[in-house]
């Protein structure tokens, strides 16, 4: 699996009942992320890249695919 | 920024209320609760309050708060370690701590302070603080406050919260934060087993019991009765608003917990001691608990299920629930403001809730049928929510 691939599953673990999750998915419209999910879903990626995330500097994220930027501008990357 | 543009700030979206045409919230009531109320002058039934056993107007718990006002007045106008702690407030304290079956209790006058107290109080940044995602708001902005690292599990998904305690080290402390029961949901939490992981964790597990006392366990002691939970080592909190008809809440926990935060906890140590009337009320109701508590719980259970029923055969999607609540699932917010206001006006005060009370588009209307109410009225009800659910 690649970077934006592992991103969604581990989104999808969180978010068991909403629509299926695209990198274009907005957080709030698409997939009603409220901040406890967001917490969640940072915890998940943390999780799955073996990171540690400040809550604060995804505050910004409006697409699933804003996760992956930040996440690759890192230094993350598929391997 | 300008007083005009600060004030222009705070200014509260109405379009809600103008798509429903109704704002649930805030409504004026001019009764105590009794079996009817009035609301903006209008008789109605109450499914909106906690008073689960319906003491909240029993005479005796009346008599004991006016004894108790002419025997200290209305206020010792002091915090508990100043002038507040009567020698009522320290019967209660031993009283609440052998009804919950802990070792010593806390009073604080409520239990959002009590929530919000405590986690500032007993952690910091140094720690992690595990908690369910449907947590209440005052356990949320408690553990917000204390600076600790907030990681929320899924709602009673013990898979998820041990998942959580696997991958977290190189905390100082861990605690696990959940409640008895979920009002929004009407969900119990497995909490015998979230204790048995703190203890694999050497996690701390602290409970919320605001909607068990007084209402689940054999003889209405809360969660820890409810569960057979033998030697709690946790920490315990609840609300005295509810089940037990008064206000207030409480923390209770080892010695060593409740000695520190009699001087640690400043939600307690700053705060106005509950009122006299407040106190004498809440022992009256343990006073009663202990020889009606059968009689009041199948009263309220025989509603739930009535209401539960009808709700299934009005349409509604509601949750199994094994607490004395019906949830209805509404939706989105408007349809959940909409619904409360059918409820309105064919006399039901209900309970709406919309984010970020509940998770976005997952509105729910909450239903609680106290003891107080007659079989005749519940009857009444079954037939109102039958008669919405096919409009």
């Amino acid at each position: 699996m690649n970077l934006e691939e592992r991103i969604i599953v581990a989104i999808q673990s969180i978010l068991e009942k909403r629509p299926q999750i695209t990198l274009e998915s907005r957080w709030l419209e698409d997939l009603r992320v409220d901040s406890l999910d967001l917490l969640m879903i940072l915890s998940a990626l943390e999780d799955e890249f073996s990171i540690t995330i400040a809550e604060d500097d995804f505050l910004d994220v409006v697409t699933v695919n804003d996760i992956a930027i930040k996440l690759r501008a890192r230094g993350l990357s598929d391997g | 920024m300008t007083l005009r543009d600060f004030y222009k700030r705070l200014s509260l979206d109405e379009s809600l209320v103008k798509v429903a045409d109704h704002n649930p919230y805030y409504q004026r009531i001019d009764s105590g609760l009794n079996r009817r109320i009035r609301v903006n002058g209008h008789e109605m039934i109450d499914l909106a309050s906690n008073n689960y056993l319906g003491l909240a107007t029993d005479s005796r718990v009346k008599l004991a708060a006016i004894e108790a006002v002419q025997k200290y007045g209305v206020s010792l106008c002091g915090t508990p370690i100043a002038t507040g702690y009567i020698d009522l407030y320290q019967r209660l304290e031993a009283k609440l701590s052998s009804f919950v079956g802990l070792e010593q209790t806390l009073i604080l006058p409520s239990c959002y302070q009590a929530n919000n107290g405590l986690f500032g109080s007993i952690a910091g940044p140094q720690d992690l603080i595990v908690v369910d995602r449907f947590a209440h708001s005052s356990l949320i902005q408690g553990i917000k406050a204390s600076g600790a690292k907030m990681r929320p599990f899924l709602h009673n998904n013990l898979e998820h919260l041990e998942s959580i305690l696997q991958r977290s080290t190189g905390y100082r402390q861990i605690l696990v934060v959940t409640e008895s029961v979920f009002s929004t949901e009407g969900s119990i939490a497995p909490y015998r087993e979230i204790v048995q992981l703190c203890k694999a964790y050497h996690a701390v597990p602290v409970i919320d019991d605001s909607h068990g006392i007084g209402v689940i366990g054999k003889s209405g002691r809360g969660i820890l009765e409810q569960q057979g939970i033998k030697g709690y080592q946790g920490v315990y909190t609840a609300s005295l608003g509810k089940g037990l008809a008064n206000s207030g809440g409480i923390i209770s926990g080892q010695k060593v917990l409740i000695d520190y935060l009699k001087y640690y906890c400043p939600h307690l140590v700053y705060s106005t001691a509950l009122p006299p009337a407040v106190l004498a009320g809440v022992e009256a109701v343990l006073d009663i608990l202990h020889y009606e508590f059968d009689r009041l719980k199948k009263r309220l259970t025989l509603y739930q299920q009535a209401i539960y029923e009808s709700l299934i055969e009005g349409g509604f999607t509601v949750a199994s629930s094994e607490a004395p609540i019906n949830s209805i699932q509404a939706g989105s917010k408007e349809a959940t403001f909409i619904l409360a206001k059918k409820l309105y006006e064919n006399g039901i005060l209900s309970t709406p809730f919309i984010e970020p009370s509940v998770p976005i588009g997952e509105g729910r209307v909450r239903l609680i049928a106290g003891a107080n109410l007659t079989e005749d009225t519940v009857a009444e009800v079954s037939a109102i929510i039958k008669r919405i659910g096919r409009l």
